[in-house]
């Protein structure tokens, strides 16, 4: 008798309740490796490819190209060894999908989105996890906290991590003309600090946001216990300008979706909710307007962000920073630049977007950068 | 991000519009909830609930009920609009429109142009329109193919939660007449809405679905239905461009003839009568700019040419049904 373990449908980030098959990338009785891409699978936030979690037969494929299931439904048995077709049939037929209790896991989504008021500006965020470590997350420009869906829950297995929404963007107060200068953007995390109450946390910052998280550990080292930048605007002055202004012009859905193909090494990964959902925010009163002054200001004059490179050995925390090898936006030759006293680790087959394109990887080495990995070494 | 029905959308547009400027005022017949009640306590808000709760926040003076005569309302309301308010005016019932026509498509839309340019006219007219109701032959009309014809008039159709919304504080926001029709089937439907203010463009079709097979191009109520019609075709395999224009005028040509232009095929779906209706009308668009694009004849699925019936099976046979909409779609499909 051979073990069958069950194939099920994946749950990516919280908010994921069913996804649709694509298409197999092996066919019913080939050996699998761990790791291998077994299936494309679509989901409304993101298209992506299931992998082997563990090697052996695939016995059967249960689910169809076509089928859209909920997640932790079976979609494939995996066999350690030959395995008959009265057991695989059984195994299928034994089968329960885990409850999943959906209502209560967006009950849960919803309750953990907050808010703090710093001065005039209301600033949201989504809070998970407990812990003795503070993680604190920060998307780049035109993102939002959202942009984090993947990697703060496995973050938040063993800390508390915090992802917010920059002013102008996602959730917070849409009035960006406070902000002036990064060291304005700065103060405004000093004080978002104070708000959740923490003296000292650990950032992971993204594009445009990696400047500001940079800004922030230069004038408050104290409170950065160490620093992950993932393809960060400021350390090189190489930016895709026509991205930039692309991102802000376009209006409608067509146009912003070619200018956001740019973001993925895969541009299959994008799905029409991704495109829509950022189509919603630019139509939000005020939002027009906070992206256009944000433009002008960091990237129509590059002062400030030519000017912090170098500073950036001046940082006294720990800092690491993880690029996508295939990032069309802010090339990763930038990292390269002379001198600079942080690793560089490259996410293969990754764009702009590793934290999305290539999760589990970013969220392992965030989490390594504190000695305090995600699985224990040796563990698989 | 909380769900919203589109009447609870619509009543949002207008509240915080009116938050916004105070320049805009409700006017209508019951659109506080009538001058006999006791006051804003029992202002149901018009005869289907959509603008409750309005006159409590604004008084009498920005939210005004008005006697049973829609030319006098639509009168006052294109007046106003050209000396210094932006008016929503109601018109309860699209079916009305007939006693007020000259107010709408005679003076209101002609003011900028035969004025030269010295008169705006910020109006927007909200009317209901529709079947299914079993409210007969003069309260279920589909009549946007007539506002649709007159120049200086904006025609917009949502047919869900967020278009409404968007769409409507859009309208408000624009500084020429807009015509708002809102399906009165479509008041109880909900989706995901922002809290925040927003405005959608005109012109600018919504794709509810995106594929290389077939064009489907829905208005108003048949948008949510051509949906529902497609299903099964989708889950085989079929790739359907769903096209909501949200707008009639000014109508997204783009979007829809580079959809042709891709697939060959057209169904179009309208709960108007078949004689000049917007399916007649995006046909003509096809068959004059796509004709070499074009596989199969534009099949065009509409009402009947008949009055609204009453009895609810007929009124049932009267409204285009899934099925019919799916016998288009096969038939453009040359299946």
């Amino acid at each position: 008798m051979s073990l069958l373990t069950a194939i099920v449908m994946p749950k990516w980030g919280l908010s994921m309740e069913e996804g649709a098959i694509v298409q197999w990338h092996v066919k019913e009785g080939e050996f699998v490796e761990e790791g291998r891409e077994l299936v494309d699978i679509e989901t409304s936030k993101i298209n992506n490819v299931l992998e082997a979690s563990a090697s052996g037969v695939l016995a059967r494929l249960v689910a169809a190209p076509g089928q859209t299931l909920s997640c932790g439904s079976l979609i494939g048995v995996l066999s350690d060894g030959v395995s008959t077709d009265e057991e695989i049939d059984a195994f299928v037929a034994a089968f329960k999908t885990e409850d999943s209790d959906v209502n209560t896991v967006d009950a849960a989504a919803a309750q953990n989105v907050k808010s703090a008021s710093i001065g005039q500006t209301e600033i949201q965020y989504v809070e998970r996890g407990e812990g003795e470590d503070t993680f604190l997350l920060i998307h780049g420009f035109g993102g939002d906290k959202d942009n984090w869906l993947f990697v703060q829950p496995e973050l938040a297995v063993k800390f508390r991590v915090i992802a917010l929404d920059l002013p102008g963007h996602g959730g917070s107060s849409k009035d960006a003309s406070a902000l002036a200068s990064l060291t304005d953007f700065a103060e405004l995390c000093s004080r978002f600090a104070d708000e959740i109450g923490r003296e000292k946390m650990h950032v992971v910052a993204h594009s445009f946001g990696g400047a500001i998280a940079i800004a922030f550990a230069l004038r408050y080292p104290q409170r950065v216990q160490s620093l992950t930048l993932i393809a960060p605007a400021g350390i090189g002055i190489d930016v895709n300008r026509s991205y930039i202004d692309g991102f802000v012009k376009s209006q409608r859905s067509r146009d912003l979706k070619r200018i956001l193909q740019l973001l993925f090494a895969d541009p299959a990964v994008m799905t029409a909710d991704m495109v829509e959902s950022i189509i919603r925010y630019k139509r939000l009163d005020g939002v027009s307007l906070a992206l256009q002054t944000l433009k002008e200001r960091f990237f129509d004059d590059t002062t400030e962000l030519a000017s912090l490179p170098q500073h950036f050995n001046e940082l006294d925390c720990r800092t690491q920073i993880l690029w996508g090898e295939k990032d069309r936006i802010i090339p990763l030759n930038n990292a390269i630049a002379e001198g600079l006293s942080a690793p560089v680790k490259i996410i293969p087959d990754a764009g702009h977007m590793p934290h999305l394109e290539a999760f589990r990887e970013v969220a392992a080495a965030i989490a390594e950068h504190t000695d305090k990995p995600l699985r224990p070494a040796g563990d698989n | 991000m909380p769900k919203m029905t589109y009447r609870e959308a619509v009543n949002q547009a207008i509240d915080m519009e009116m938050a916004r400027d105070d320049r805009v005022i409700l006017i209508g017949e019951d659109v506080a909830g009538g001058a006999g009640g006791t006051g804003v306590d029992d202002a149901y808000g018009g005869v289907l609930g959509v603008t409750k709760g309005l006159v409590g926040k604004y008084g009498r003076e920005r939210v005004i009920d008005t006697p049973i005569t829609e030319s006098a309302i639509m009168g006052a309301a294109a007046g106003a609009a050209m000396t210094g308010l932006r008016p929503v005016a109601e018109l309860m019932f699209a079916d009305f429109m007939g006693v007020c026509f000259d107010q709408i498509y005679n003076q209101a839309a002609k003011f900028r142009y035969m004025f030269g340019g010295k008169a705006t006219t910020p109006l927007v007219v909200r009317a209901m329109i529709g079947a299914g109701m079993s409210a007969a032959a003069q309260h279920s009309q589909c009549l946007h193919p007539i506002f649709t014809h007159i120049p200086g008039l904006k025609t917009v159709m949502p047919s869900n939660a967020y278009d409404a919304k968007g769409l409507l504080i859009q309208a408000i926001r624009d500084d020429d007449p807009v015509i708002v029709l809102e399906h009165k089937a479509l008041y109880d439907t909900a989706c995901d809405v922002p809290d925040e203010a927003y405005a959608i463009p005109f012109g600018e079709a919504n794709f509810l679905s995106e594929g290389d097979d077939l064009t489907i191009v829905a208005f108003s109520a048949m948008v949510p239905k051509s949906l529902t019609a497609i299903a099964g075709l989708a889950k085989s395999g079929v790739g359907i461009d769903l096209i909501d224009p949200r707008t009639t005028s000014p109508l997204d040509e783009e979007a829809i003839l580079d959809s042709v232009s891709r697939t060959g095929r057209l169904v179009c779906v309208d709960e108007a009568h078949p004689r000049c209706s917007l399916a007649a009308d995006v046909a003509a668009l096809v068959a004059s700019k796509a004709f070499s694009s074009l596989k199969a004849p534009v099949q065009m699925v509409t009402a009947p040419h008949t009055p609204v019936p009453f009895a609810p099976t007929l009124e049932a046979a009267f409204i285009p049904s899934e099925s019919d909409i799916l016998i288009a779609a096969k038939a453009a499909l040359g299946a």
